[in-house]
């Protein structure tokens, strides 16, 4: 098949690890495009200027595809599955709805992965000066980490409140690492703490790569088609990678030749990409000779802790995901009933309609003559602690083509098959325990909770990577086992899901494939 | 009784008015959202009309709630979000408006929170 185009490498999707793969082999003068389904996003037309914005949470930026039904977004059927994904469409990814809370992964998340903590961190320290990264040195969570690019964000009168109850519990905590200016930083202004990050952030001090990485790479000549959504990766009579055929922006189906195919849709759709790319040679879908793809879907179960307060914490006031975090149940202790750990992440309120709603934990103000006294009780007097939960990889959670469901290009949809397992639930029992815990010391005076969250970000691991070809995807360079010029880049690969976010991991693991890439380009691009 | 003071029942048994002189639900945006939602919405227009207005109708309402949490769910949303974006409300409560472009004022990271 030949294209109207031609390229070297061909990336799919322009998030997080699309953006600093390209910008890294775009420095090496690779001919790099990309195809991206969503556009680039216009940061004018964020809502928080608007005195609805509140309302935005629920329609056009809502982390739910299937709520947003934006043209750009594909459905995802989550029927029968204790989850339902969260992410977005557009040059940045998911990114352009996020919080920006910045971890790493700790050693111990890699013990079962062909490379280290250790291997990893120049590529993390790069990754923080490329996105911009606010903090403090001196994490005794983590080995030593380099003075972070910008000082921490304030913690505010919630924060310090917060901080005090992990104090007198002698429990870890720590200012965050964000990806939010805490001052001007490579022209960008810094954050003036409205705090409603999550809807896109005008000003641009919380950081995404459509204005981290991608004006660099753009410079550096690398071509984002936007409004392409790809139906299929195709593969040549070889059987290797060929290029890509896809709907362009007025629907018409195109393809593109290169030399090298790059997946990086996210960790749902990735594998739905490689599964719609069966052709009669991988009657299973591409890069699938394991039966892995799709399979092993790690997200990071969740669950929300709000504190109510005496006092007026003003904790509208500041970066809704970004003060302080612990540590202190991260890692494995048998003694809990469960292995791997959890991450507890405090998380600041909107105004007064996501007060009234209920926020995050769903208990809303009551209607009715107690409603006044009740709301002025809970608008600026509650905390929230986010718990994450370190997921088990587990082979019946997957993705697969859904029967009848589709895109509006008639694609198939992603569905989603996945359940909480046994350990889950522990370790989400005991972070809700231990999040009550810290709220109490620190003086909360009401408990509210929603233990099981259903709505997650966070999509890893249903094209790990490995070196056994018989139960992985891709080698450690997130190259395919079984098609050479075929690479994915992005959390698919992951083995383990860690407790922290993973987007610090996801594009220090693509700047590492993207190195070794750009140090040998002629077997590469062979 | 018109349509009109149906809905300002309805709005206003939802978000009364406040003893700290909170305005009650139907002299902000809540009744124009509400009466929005009537108008594209068949299955709350005919729950509206349902209602007995002229007995207790937070009792009504609550039977509503019951009965059908899903379509009462959408019309508490519309009341709650014309409430809370409405300016005197705001004002009223002293609210965070729109975040942007003013932001907050927060003072620095201070150091001596880890003595």
């Amino acid at each position: 098949m030949k294209g109207n185009e031609k390229t070297e490498v061909l990336i799919i999707g322009a998030g997080a690890s699309a953006a600093a793969f390209a910008w890294k082999l775009s420095r090496h003068n690779f001919k790099v495009t990309v195809l991206e389904q969503g556009h680039w996003p216009d940061r004018q037309k964020y809502p928080q200027n608007r005195k609805d914005w509140e309302s935005h949470f629920r329609g056009s930026m809502n982390m739910n595809p299937n709520v947003r039904k934006n043209p750009s977004d594909y459905p995802v059927n989550s029927e029968n599955s204790d989850i339902s994904p969260l992410m977005y469409n557009a040059v940045g990814g998911s990114t352009i709805v996020w919080g920006a809370h910045f971890p790493r992964f700790h050693p111990s998340d890699f013990e079962d992965w062909p490379f280290t903590y250790e291997d990893l961190e120049k590529y993390f320290d790069i990754n923080d000066t490329m996105m911009g990264v606010s903090g403090l040195a001196g994490d005794p969570a983590y080995p030593p980490k380099p003075q972070r690019p910008m000082p921490p964000l304030p913690l505010g009168i919630f924060g310090e409140t917060l901080a005090e109850g992990f104090k007198k519990l002698g429990w870890h905590w720590w200012p965050v690492d964000a990806a939010i200016n805490s001052e001007p930083y490579k022209g960008r202004a810094p954050c003036n703490y409205g705090g409603s990050c999550v809807l896109g952030c005008r000003r641009g001090a919380r950081s995404s790569p459509d204005i981290s990485y991608w004006p660099y790479a753009v410079k550096q000549r690398v071509t984002i088609k936007t409004g392409c959504r790809v139906s299929r990766i195709v593969t040549d009579n070889t059987g290797k990678a060929a290029g890509a055929e896809f709907y362009d922006e007025k629907g018409s189906l195109q393809f593109i030749e290169a030399d090298m195919v790059v997946a990086a849709a996210n960790g749902v759709g990735t594998p739905r990409l490689l599964l719609m790319s069966a052709d009669g040679r991988n009657p299973d879908g591409l890069a699938n000779s394991s039966g892995m793809v799709g399979r092993n879907i790690m997200v990071h179960p969740a669950a929300f802790v709000t504190g109510v307060f005496p006092e007026n914490l003003e904790s509208w006031k500041g970066p809704v995901g970004n003060s302080l975090y612990s540590h202190e149940f991260y890692e494995t202790d048998e003694s809990r009933g469960f292995i791997k750990g959890i991450q507890l992440q405090a998380q600041r309120q909107y105004g007064g309609v996501d007060t009234a709603l209920g926020g995050v934990t769903g208990v809303r103000i009551p209607w009715g003559v107690h409603h006044h006294k009740e709301f002025a009780a809970r608008m600026g007097h509650q905390a929230m602690m986010l718990v994450l939960a370190d997921d088990i990889p587990e082979y019946h959670n997957r993705v697969i083509l859904d029967e009848t469901m589709t895109d509006s290009s008639g694609l198939p949809s992603p569905r989603i098959l996945y359940k909480y397992s046994e350990n889950t639930e522990k370790m989400l029992d005991f972070g809700v325990k231990k999040a009550t815990e810290v709220m109490k010391a620190a003086g909360a005076s009401e408990i509210l909770a929603n233990a099981r969250v259903r709505e997650v970000f966070h999509l890893m691991g249903t094209a790990r990577m490995g070196t056994d070809p018989q139960q992985s995807v891709v080698n450690e360079w997130g190259q395919s086992h079984d098609i050479s010029n075929l690479y994915i880049i992005d959390g698919s690969v992951f083995i383990s899901g860690g407790a922290a976010n993973p987007t610090s991991t996801i594009q220090a693991v693509a700047l590492r494939m993207a190195d070794h890439i750009c140090n040998n380009r002629k077997e590469a691009l062979k | 009784m018109n349509n009109k003071d149906v809905l300002k029942q309805i709005t206003d048994a939802i978000i009364p008015e406040g003893d700290q002189g909170e305005p009650p639900a139907s002299a902000t945006e809540a009744l124009q959202r509400v009466s929005e939602l009537v108008r594209n919405n068949r299955a709350i227009k005919a729950r509206i009309e349902a209602l007995n207005v002229s007995g207790c109708l937070p009792a009504s309402l609550s039977e509503w709630e019951t009965e059908d949490s899903n379509t009462f769910e959408i019309l508490l949303q519309a009341v709650y979000m014309g409430y809370y974006s409405d300016e005197s409300v705001i004002k009223k409560l002293n609210l965070p408006g729109p975040p942007q472009p003013a932001g907050h004022k927060m003072k620095p990271f201070d150091m001596s929170i880890f003595q």
